[in-house]
């Protein structure tokens, strides 16, 4: 990394096209759902989140999914990233198919494909802002110089070089945000999620936020983000519309 | 509460009931642990005065040496009854000694036994602990101690034969020279083994008690003498009594002494080292209990700080949040206590040990109210306190820090590093408090174990080193051989190493003075017969000449003498030059003798020959075992240590007890600690579940905060226990006088550090089963 590098610079484009292009194979497509379902089983009756959604996001492509509460966005989500395994369907990342696949090679997907942000940022409170986007790439298998050399890039490209040695609870919520975004992009994942990211924000907070994305989708990077949120999810190119656990509209046409 | 926070602390009690029960079990093993201790160290301490209240043979007035049977005849009969109405005086009994003992091996044993006669309120009686008391009537039972039925092999149901000596042997029975028994022999049936004081110590005697009815049916053909009366006093009023029962008795020249006078002076001194090592057992164990304790109450408190904002938000005043905090915890305090007097009352069947549970009438199940329920309330207030300190603390907003710098340190692997973050911080609220409360934990328990190690290790150096106990020989002839001279000869021509008499000027203590004191000595020297046995000295040199002395180290600093002092001997007065400063076992202690030669043995007994006190003999290097059995056949018996010395085995199994009871305790804190962290600390590990760790590294980062929390408390316990077992050891060898050993046993010290690692490593793997297992999705949605 130069210092004249850009956030737009530090996305995984390898085997990406062009924003708002139509992908020419199937192995374009960063995230392939089909069909999928998953029922979760509560102590008072079966919470069905899923019931056969499908969904395409294409590599390079930024897609908000948005959905009223209890429509399936988060399970969805976890499901891509591995978290969580469909009761039916099929869900492939980067050409790759999920199906069974146990905890440690789901585990290692997620290291080479996925980047994730959470609502409530959930960093490791413990470790400085520096290691916690250390600690993914050395998960990865990266050597902890190359590792840390890369966070201390990604954390000046957003904003928070400064802060590297500091604890995350010293840092505001759109600092923290970032730091959750930083560590995401660790790995140079194929696809990050980004779950309700403006979600424990303020207005402004949630503004740099989505500003980040943007970028980083100008970069090349591929991004799901789900919210419930009309203005957050116009700042994706395209928006999924789901409702009683299937896709509504995926906002092709 | 001025805030009903009650829904809370029953949410508290759902939600973390597991972490409550583990502060339960730490309280209870911990304190159970330390009031089983102290109740160890009061029943070893009154064991002894329980059994001499028990027998209730607690004075004698005897027949003085000086006066003939004839003098003494009818005066027993004459004053037991005022004995008995002396204050104090419970009961009182006739004691007759004859010479009569046990056939072994077709020989007599030792021609002496008593037998109990008339008797007045509650008479003195023996503690049989095997069989039942003799029908007094008849002239065919006896009971017998553990020590007889040892040395004769028999048990009870068994007949044997009452050798004697003859009415006219008075001379023979006096002297105790060996002379053949005239007297009857009649076979007797053992119905009874009794323990006395005697057995008690290291160093028993064959006792034989007879039956009224074998002294009124033999009694005029076999020599003895009812010469003795036995009073039973509770041990409070001993010494008034027993003044009075002189008075009463010192018509008939008869001297009084009473139990304290005797055996159990020695006793105590063997059962105060069992008491102080229980002590110290009690105050380690005492000190780690809190350690853990304290450390899992500061785990627990930590671990609800992220409800305080919740709880100040509806009004809670920070008084309000510490009741509620300290509502939850009562009832884990307050099972504890009473599970800590449980386990002690559970424990207190393994105390006394040694010489005290030997003391002991009853070594069963013991609940000592005083020890236990107070014990139980200390432990309460001391572990309330604890809570209501690290409550009041938790409810304090504090600023966020990370424990990167030393993560750093560990930072090779991912697991490594989370396992650090979660030894460094179990409960993820970024204080120091509760990893250093768990690493104290673990260190004072290693350093508990160590200290064992140590103490253990230089026990068995000293014990079995010649020259830490002072004594250059092998074995000892410690009853007078029958044909001595034989003895000498046969001895002298076996491939030994060295043989030697021990000489003394018979029954005579010395005032020995020097610069700064006077202190009471038994001048010795060894006659050598073969090779030569002496002292080991430590400064200076031998005796030589006809003036010089070698002086026992403690003798030495008591009467502030040194190489070259004059000393002087009383009666004498007798100059006499030290030479030397060193150790030799004189029977009791290895530090306090006065070593002359012949000659100066000559000058201070100004003619009168010294007595023949004790043979010993060292083997050679290369001794075979035919030399040794040939030794036993001619009555020559492993040497026995210094009874100040031999004391220390009277440490016995206690420090291994506290070392089991360390190590309890340093898994006990250790395995909650994980569990603490793993439920306070899993949304920590489903996030780096969800930046790739492997369900395995889950399970391995909880295995490193066990492998690192034990290794940390390895570093910093080892060396305070190595320093704590050297400080205990060498009060403990300096107060019996023998040479402190430097006994570090490395080996077994790494294999306690490798040991510990590897056990909280296994503690780790089995507990991480759960992080293993833990569903990032669910956990970061209910987060």
């Amino acid at each position: 990394m130069t210092e004249t590098a850009d956030i737009t610079d530090i996305a995984d484009t390898s085997e990406t096209t062009e924003p708002g292009a139509t992908p020419s194979t199937a192995t374009d497509l960063a995230v392939e759902i089909t069909a999928v379902y998953r029922t979760f089983e509560q102590d008072t009756a079966p919470v069905r989140a899923l019931r056969g959604a499908d969904l395409a996001v294409k590599r390079g492509e930024f897609v908000a999914v948005m959905g009223p509460s209890g429509c399936g966005k988060s399970t969805m989500l976890n499901l891509v990233a591995g978290l969580d395994i469909p009761d039916e369907g099929e869900v492939i990342i980067a050409g790759e198919s999920l199906a069974g696949k146990d905890e440690n090679a789901l585990a290692i997907m997620r290291r080479q494909h996925i980047g994730i942000v959470f609502q409530f940022f959930n960093l490791l409170e413990g470790m400085t802002v520096l290691e916690n986007v250390v600690m993914p790439a050395v998960i990865a298998g990266r050597k902890r110089k190359v590792a840390e050399s890369r966070a201390r890039d990604l954390l000046d490209l957003l904003g928070i070089g400064d802060k590297a040695k500091q604890a995350p609870g010293v840092l505001s919520g759109g600092q923290r945000q970032r730091l959750a975004i930083a560590r995401a992009l660790a790995n140079e994942p194929t696809i990050v999620l980004a779950d309700e990211p403006t979600g424990a924000l303020d207005s402004e907070g949630g503004e740099e936020v989505l500003e980040l994305f943007r970028r980083l989708h100008q970069g090349g990077q591929t991004i799901l983000l789900v919210t419930h949120d009309q203005p957050v999810a116009d700042a994706a190119e395209r928006i999924v519309r789901m409702k009683d656990g299937r896709v509504d509209d995926d906002g092709l046409d | 509460m001025a805030v009903n926070l009650w829904p809370w602390v029953r949410g508290e009690w759902r939600r973390g009931w597991t972490s409550l029960l583990g502060i339960v079990v730490l309280i209870t093993i911990g304190g159970g642990i330390t009031i089983a201790a102290v109740g160890g160290a009061r029943r070893a301490d009154t064991a002894l005065d329980r059994r001499i209240e028990y027998e209730g043979w607690t004075a004698n007035a005897t027949i003085g040496s000086l006066v003939t049977l004839e003098e003494m005849d009818g005066a027993v009969d004459r004053l037991l009854p005022l004995i008995a109405e002396v204050p104090g005086v419970r009961g009182a009994a006739a004691l007759t000694w004859a010479g009569v003992g046990i056939e072994i091996d077709g020989d007599p044993g030792n021609l002496f036994s008593g037998a109990l006669g008339t008797s007045i309120g509650e008479s003195p009686t023996e503690t049989i602990v095997i069989g039942r008391a003799a029908d007094q009537a008849n002239p065919h039972e006896v009971t017998i101690n553990e020590e007889a039925a040892a040395q004769a092999g028999v048990r009870v149901g068994d007949t044997i034969v009452l050798r004697s000596y003859a009415s006219d042997q008075v001379d023979e029975f006096y002297e105790g020279n060996g002379a053949p028994d005239n007297g009857p022999r009649v076979e007797a049936e053992v119905v009874g083994i009794f323990r006395t004081l005697e057995d008690i110590t290291t160093q028993p005697e064959a006792r034989l008690t007879l039956t009224s009815g074998y002294i009124e049916r033999y009694g005029d053909r076999v020599v003895s003498c009812t010469c003795g009366i036995v009073a039973n006093i509770p041990l409070d009023e001993l010494d008034q009594a027993a003044a009075e029962i002189a008075d009463v008795v010192s018509e008939a020249q008869m001297v009084v002494g009473t139990i304290t006078d005797e055996q159990s002076t020695i006793l105590d001194q063997a059962v105060g080292v069992e008491v102080g090592a229980l002590l110290v057992a009690a105050l380690v164990a005492g000190v780690a209990s809190i350690v853990v304790m304290l450390q899992a109450l500061a785990r627990q408190s930590a671990g609800r700080r992220s409800d305080e904002a919740s709880l100040a938000a509806i009004g809670a005043t920070r008084a309000d949040r510490v009741a509620a905090s300290m509502a939850v915890l009562a009832p884990a305090l307050a099972l504890g206590a009473i599970g800590a007097g449980v386990v002690a009352v559970g424990l207190s069947p393994l105390f006394p040990r040694g010489i005290a549970r030997r003391a002991e009438v009853d070594p069963g199940w013991r609940f000592d109210a005083p020890v236990v329920l107070g014990g139980a309330m200390v432990l309460l207030a001391v572990a309330a306190a604890g809570a209501l300190w690290f409550t009041w603390r938790s409810a304090r907003r504090v600023a966020p820090t990370t424990i990167t710098p030393i993560l750093k340190l560990l930072a090779a692997r991912p697991t490594t590093t989370l396992g650090g973050s979660l030894a460094l911080d179990p409960t993820g609220d970024g204080r120091r408090v509760t990893a250093a409360g768990v690493i104290a934990a673990v260190a004072f328990a290693i350093a508990g174990i160590t200290g064992v190690a140590v103490i253990e290790q230089s026990v068995d150096d000293t014990l079995s080193s010649p020259e830490a106990v002072g004594q250059p020989w092998d074995l000892e002839l410690q009853a007078a051989p029958a044909d001595p001279e034989a003895v000498v000869a046969a001895t002298a021509e076996e491939p030994i190493d060295a043989f030697a008499f021990d000489l003394r000027i018979g029954g005579t203590d010395f005032e020995i003075t020097g610069e700064d004191g006077t202190w009471l000595v038994q001048p010795m020297t060894f006659d050598n017969v073969v090779g030569t046995i002496g002292p080991y000295i430590t400064d200076g040199g031998g005796s030589i000449d006809e003036g010089d002395v070698v002086l026992g180290e403690a003798l030495a600093r008591r009467v502030g003498a040194d190489v070259g002092s004059e000393i002087t001997f009383t009666p004498g007065p007798t100059k006499f030059t030290v030479t030397g400063i060193g150790r030799l076992s004189d029977g009791d202690r290895a530090d306090e003798f006065a070593y002359v030669t012949a000659d100066g043995m000559e000058r201070l007994g100004r003619g009168q020959q010294p007595d023949l006190n004790s043979a010993m003999v060292r083997l050679g290097a290369d001794t075979g075992a035919d030399v040794t059995e040939r030794l036993a056949d001619l009555g020559w018996k492993p040497a026995l240590l210094p009874a100040k010395v031999a004391t220390l085995e009277q440490i016995g199994t206690v420090p291994r007890l506290l070392a089991v009871g360390l190590a309890v305790l340093g898994v006990g804190a250790v395995v909650h600690t994980l569990l603490v962290a793993l439920a306070r600390r899993r949304r920590d590990l489903a996030v780096v579940r969800a930046l790739g760790f492997v369900p395995g590294q889950a399970r391995a980062a909880i295995g490193w905060q066990g492998v690192l929390t034990a290794a940390a408390g390895a570093i910093v316990g080892i060396p305070v226990g190595v320093v704590i077992g050297r400080v205990i050891w060498k009060q403990v060898v300096g107060g019996v006088g023998a040479l402190d050993i430097v006994s570090v046993p490395w080996l077994l010290l790494v294999l306690i550090a490798v040991g510990a690692v590897a056990f909280c490593a296994v503690c780790g793997w089995v507990v991480g089963r759960r992080a293993a297992r833990l569903r990032p999705s669910a956990v970061l949605r209910s987060e």
